[in-house]
């Protein structure tokens, strides 16, 4: 029963023309990132090809400099696809299911399905196919743009010779794999972003309980961590001589610092205060609503 | 005398029975205004400069304080490789007023504003009373800012100026030697203004657009104009004129003032007249 209830929310929020044309906004955007990424590839390449025809050999290109890992758009805080990036993805992951919870309620079908399968099931399998719409929306672009950038860029293992191309020091987040296993790297910061806007989704459901217009149910998530960006740039970032820790998920969900360095704790803390705001909402509202 | 009583009922349901309108925006200010108040302390403490003669100790006034929100950033250099800091504070301002005025329209054409509209057949006049509502909303919003911004500066004993601090101002918003203009020509507070026009524009934009697409894609259109904005330095991205400091007489190769007055307004005018066409063939009873 469990097992069809998530199929069935699942197909509803991941097989819609909505979750693909929020998926195909994410790539297109991501798009505004690869282009200048591959151009500037290109212009390095040709002043190399001039240097070598000039003089005849390169001692050394310094090939490990421009990488697959630091063109990607999760590497670079740069280019105009990156910065929108980042920006609107509270909102994109939002977009494909946070509305769901709250329109089913609104239109009563709620009381249809909790009357066949029971309100803890009906609520497991609902955030369930939020966090992994969530999740997808944001993965799925980057993953895209990861893959069509390494087909122009090859995927030459960081150098800490060359510390200065990536912006990734001794002291950032998951630094040590950046420098031995790339590919591991990438793997775990799509991990983590996954479930960040897996749960930012699943926040949507969460603030339905307390609010009952869909569209400020899909905006909140981007409202409150706005909100807490400010907060921290205006309380806790105040002097610049001082390195902080950086706490806000719209900068440290981008796998390269692009203010200061994040580490696990903050991460880990972030995710489990998302988790228990979703679940105090859920046993303060939801269990002892009478869903009729 | 039905025009009238339509604004007055957009008034009382979109304006005075939202709380959250009068309340945020002076969160908002204050904030800032305790940020700035917060820098311009550590600046005026750092290294005993004035001691040296190399700096002078620095006090901002009101005017200050609503630069310092209305600012923006400076004009940002993909090529410099500097990565992109995103200018919070200015994009809170804009979107909290267009998060805040998205759903009242679209919320009052599926409920009682629905019969109004039936029982007055006047679909010109409730879109225009909906443009009415919608520009004075924008305007409480911002009054608010700049009422809390000059009480701030009389509680701290700096009074109301009329007059913006250049040095301060470039020293906190980091404007590099090569953008900041030399010479002696003050900005008027006046400029300040001009912000205000286009969070009108982009408001009503925002209502316009909600016709033809969902609430929420209206407002990512939004957002999306003003981080672009942001990005690019060019006179056809609205949101740079929404940025104080980059403005012709602030930084070299600023966007034009002139222009930021005329092209809100002929946008204004355009999004209203395309609201009042999309309007009179707008199903109403869509419930999407």
């Amino acid at each position: 029963m469990l097992w069809n209830n998530i199929k069935i929310e699942c197909k509803k929020a991941m097989g819609t023309r909505l979750f693909l044309f929020v998926v195909l906004t994410g790539c297109i955007i991501t798009m505004f990132s690869l282009v200048p990424c591959v151009r500037s590839y290109d212009r390095y390449i040709s002043s190399l090809r001039n240097i070598s025809e000039e003089f005849s050999y390169i001692r050394n290109p310094m090939m490990p400099s421009q990488t697959l890992f630091n063109y990607w758009i999760g590497s670079e805080a740069v280019t105009a696809g990156s910065t929108n990036y980042f920006f609107l993805f509270p909102v994109l992951v939002c977009l494909p299911y946070g509305w769901s919870y709250c329109k089913e309620r609104r239109s009563g079908y709620i009381r249809n399905v909790v009357v066949r399968t029971g309100k803890w099931r009906y609520h497991l399998s609902k955030y369930i196919a939020l966090f992994l719409s969530g999740g997808l929306a944001m993965v799925i672009p980057l993953l895209f743009n990861f893959l069509l950038t390494a087909m122009f860029v090859p995927a030459v293992t960081p150098d800490p010779y060359y510390i200065t191309s990536y912006g990734i020091i001794s002291s950032s987040f998951l630094s040590e794999f950046f420098y031995t296993r790339p590919f591991l790297y990438v793997f775990l910061y799509l991990t983590v972003d996954f479930i960040y806007c897996g749960l930012l989704a699943c926040l949507c459901a969460a603030c339905a309980s307390f609010v009952k217009n869909h569209v400020i149910v899909v905006l909140l998530p981007f409202i409150a961590l706005l909100g807490f960006h400010y907060f921290c740039n205006s309380f806790i970032y105040t002097s610049g001589d001082v390195v902080y820790t950086e706490i806000s998920p719209m900068n440290f969900l981008r796998a390269v610092p692009s203010g200061y360095d994040t580490n696990s704790f903050v991460v880990i803390t972030g995710m489990v205060i998302l988790l228990l705001l979703i679940l105090a909402a859920t046993a303060i509202r939801e269990a002892p609503d009478e869903v009729y | 005398m039905k025009y009238i009583k339509m604004i007055w009922f957009d008034i009382r349901r979109g304006i005075i029975q939202k709380p959250v309108l009068f309340i945020v925006p002076v969160f908002v200010a204050l904030i800032a205004c305790f940020d700035l108040n917060n820098r311009i302390a550590v600046r005026n403490e750092t290294d005993g400069y004035e001691a040296n003669g190399c700096r002078t100790q620095e006090e901002g006034g009101s005017a200050d304080y609503m630069m310092y929100i209305y600012g923006g950033m400076d004009r940002y250099d993909p090529e410099s490789g500097h990565s992109f800091v995103l200018p919070v504070r200015w994009l809170i301002v804009f979107l909290l007023i267009s998060f805040i005025t998205l759903s009242y329209p679209y919320k009052d054409m599926q409920g009682f504003g629905r019969q109004i509209l039936i029982r007055t057949k006047g679909r010109t006049i409730w879109w225009l009373s909906k443009c009415i509502w919608n520009i004075l909303s924008v305007v409480i919003y911002h009054s608010l800012i700049f009422g809390t911004a000059a009480l701030f500066s009389i509680e701290a004993g700096k009074g109301i100026t009329g007059e913006i601090n250049k040095e301060l101002q470039y020293e906190v918003f980091q404007i590099s030697g090569d953008s900041a203009l030399s010479g002696d020509i003050p900005w008027p507070a006046a400029i300040l203004l001009l912000p205000v026009l286009v969070s009108l524009c982009l408001s009503l934009l925002q209502m316009t657009l909600c016709l033809f697409m969902k609430p929420v894609y209206g407002f990512l259109i939004t957002a999306s104009i003003l981080i672009s904005s942001a990005y690019f330095t060019s006179p056809c991205l609205i949101g740079n004129y929404a940025m104080s400091m980059r403005y012709e007489m602030v930084i070299q190769d600023g966007v034009c003032i002139a222009a930021g007055l005329a092209v809100p307004l002929v946008l204004m005018a355009v999004f209203a007249g395309a609201g009042v066409i999309r309007f009179r063939r707008y199903d109403i009873w869509n419930e999407d």
